[in-house]
């Protein structure tokens, strides 16, 4: 399947870009957040990306991030916009509620979703949507994005499996696709998945992807990270790969570390320091397709805050086009 | 070309081969290493989760056991939860569906388990919509949101590695969140822990209607019972787990106690 055409959408989305968008659906799409924020002045940069670097909020790093807001950031950035979780805060109190309100008071927010299930062999659970658009509205989210895959069976897995890139599957992916943004009343955004095995696929995984996108007319959210581990773990060229992506979709960026288990093997964790090879397809999906927002994702092993921004700052270089430090540039940890 | 049956089919097969690592399924271009990326990954993911959520449980039972129970979990429980966090709550429902005796474990065990979830419980409780009921209304009491209350029929609360009940014991044990949204523990008095399920099932009626209801059913005078309750109403309103805008806490005496261990 060739390349996705040119659509003609907005490449940003933010608070105050453009209200009018080709959907092929005919309400009007709430593409500001409900309560627009003022947004944190951003370190002079020639990028038109109005927030560039985001980070994941994450449980297990509120409490140190809130300190730090506090105190403020010193020689270090601050996160331009977060990303959540809506299944990790939707519907809970106490400090769940309070930590997430804080964050959410004091910056833009991207929502990255879990358990859609855009892929699923079984119903669409479109009481969850309904909550879905409550949590969504009510943060005032800018981009929501869910992941290409499945989760569930007649149950939930909470984790992803591959839909095979079959026709069969880019008809009925799309045919949910739709499903979800009519009723959330908004377009989203799809991710490249990492993925570790491929029954029967009848195309590539870059053909797959745009066929997704363009028939359902959604927008991409782009693993660069994701690209890395698929193309060592299945033999392919991760920047031909993001040269296919259509470059006008292209909502916002991931990146993240992963475990490397042998020269042909990935395992994509979460769990460790970006590496070099994705910080080099950073600078070449960057150059390719132009400055995206990016969000970096850390699930687990977490280091000091500190270590996560001097990645911020790394991040920042490469989407701002200004000299490329090193991610150990940030300032060392003291040990003793 | 594969058809949308063929599609439905293979999806769900390959989710039943990451749920029973004994099915031997295969998949067209998937070899067994591949397929064991995906149950393991899978398996440590709910793993977690349930070691985190259940940690006395884990121990008690130990590694083999422990892992044995979450495995039949996972094969036979199709979660209905979109919310991870959540599938806890879905792992004691289903314990407490089984048959522990036939499956050759502890009686107390889906006890156990409950009282370890509650603390989640606690923990996620969405804020109450209404607020405390103020003005003249003294008859209305308000109930803490975050309450887990559970009237067990084993001491699940001084379960551990080195003790375990062999009698059963009647056991009343609640959780809330504080003023600071922290978790605190009490253990209550069945008598206590009537009156509380009483207003909890009609709050409407107030403390006064769940006390006479209460001194109906045990054939006492209830003005009796109210004064015999004071200092435990009292004390629960010192905690925040009742509240309206007549009662002043800074009473004496406590019956209710702090259980010293988290579950
Ligand atoms: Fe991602």
């Amino acid at each position: 399947m060739a390349r996705a055409s040119a659509v003609a959408l907005p490449d940003v989305s933010s608070p105050g870009d453009g209200l009018t968008r080709p959907l092929r659906y005919s309400y009007n799409l709430p593409l500001v957040p409900r309560a627009p924020r003022e947004l944190p002045v951003t370190p002079a940069s020639n990028t038109t990306v109005p927030h560039s670097i985001g980070l994941g909020l994450r449980r297990s790093l509120v409490e140190e991030w809130r300190d730090l807001e506090q105190q403020g950031y010193g020689n270090q950035p601050r996160p331009e916009f977060i990303e959540v979780t809506p299944e990790n805060w939707m519907g809970l109190g106490g400090k769940f509620r309070r930590n997430l309100a804080y964050f959410t008071e004091r910056y833009p927010v991207y929502a990255h979703g879990l358990s859609l299930s855009i892929g699923g062999p079984t119903e669409l659970d479109m009481a969850f949507v309904d909550r879905l658009k409550t949590f969504l509205d009510d943060c005032g989210v800018i981009e929501f994005s869910e992941h290409l895959s499945y989760c569930t069976d007649h149950g939930h897995l909470y984790d992803l499996m591959p839909i095979p890139f079959t026709e069969a599957a880019v008809q009925r992916v799309c045919e949910r696709i739709l499903r979800v943004q009519d009723r959330l009343k908004r377009q989203i955004a799809l991710e490249n998945v990492s993925f570790y095995a491929m029954p029967a696929p009848e195309m590539t995984e870059a053909e797959f992807i745009c066929a997704v996108l363009e028939r359902a007319d959604c927008k991409l959210l782009l693993d660069i990270n994701n690209v890395w581990v698929n193309s060592v773990n299945h033999g392919y060229d991760p920047k031909a790969f993001i040269e296919a992506m259509p470059g006008a979709r292209v909502a916002y960026q991931h990146i993240a570390g992963h475990l490397q288990i042998s020269d042909r093997q990935i395992i994509d964790t979460h769990g460790t320091d970006v590496s070099d090879p994705v910080w080099d397809l950073l600078a070449h999906a960057q150059a390719t397709l132009g400055p995206r927002p990016t969000v970096l994702e850390r699930d687990g092993n977490f280091p000091p805050l500190s270590s996560l921004l001097g990645e911020l700052a790394e991040m920042g270089h490469i989407l701002n086009g200004t000299a490329r430090g090193t991610p150990g540039d940030a300032p060392a940890e003291i040990t003793v | 070309m594969q058809s949308q049956q063929e599609l439905q089919e293979m999806q769900l097969a390959f989710a039943a081969a990451i749920r029973d690592p004994d099915l031997d399924t295969h998949f067209p271009n998937v070899s067994p290493e591949q397929l064991a990326v995906y149950r393991e990954l899978f398996w440590d993911n709910l793993k977690a989760l349930l070691d985190s959520a259940c940690p006395v449980a884990r121990d008690v039972l130990g590694q083999d056991t422990w892992n044995m129970l979450l495995g039949r979990f996972w094969k036979e429980h199709p979660a209905s939860t979109p919310e991870y966090t959540r599938m806890p709550f879905e792992f004691a429902d289903w314990i407490a569906g089984q048959n522990l005796e036939d499956g050759g474990l502890p009686l107390w065990l889906a006890e156990l388990i409950r009282w370890e979830v509650a603390e989640l419980g606690a923990m996620f409780a969405p804020e109450s919509k209404d607020a405390p009921p103020t003005g003249s209304d003294i008859s209305a009491t308000h109930i803490a949101p975050s309450l887990q209350l559970h009237a067990f029929a084993w001491p699940v609360h001084r379960i551990g590695k080195n003790w375990q009940p062999s009698s059963p014991e009647t056991t009343c044990l609640a959780c809330y969140r504080t003023a600071e949204l922290d978790i605190a523990f009490m253990e209550l008095t069945p008598l206590g822990t009537a009156l509380l399920e009483l207003l909890l099932a009609e709050p409407e009626a107030g403390l006064a209607g769940a006390t006479r209801q209460l001194a109906d059913a045990m054939g006492t005078d209830a003005t009796a019972l109210e004064t015999s309750m004071a200092p435990f109403i009292d004390d629960l309103y010192e905690r925040g787990v009742l509240g309206n805008t007549h009662r002043k806490g800074g009473m004496e005496h406590s019956p209710a106690i702090d259980t010293s261990e988290n579950p």
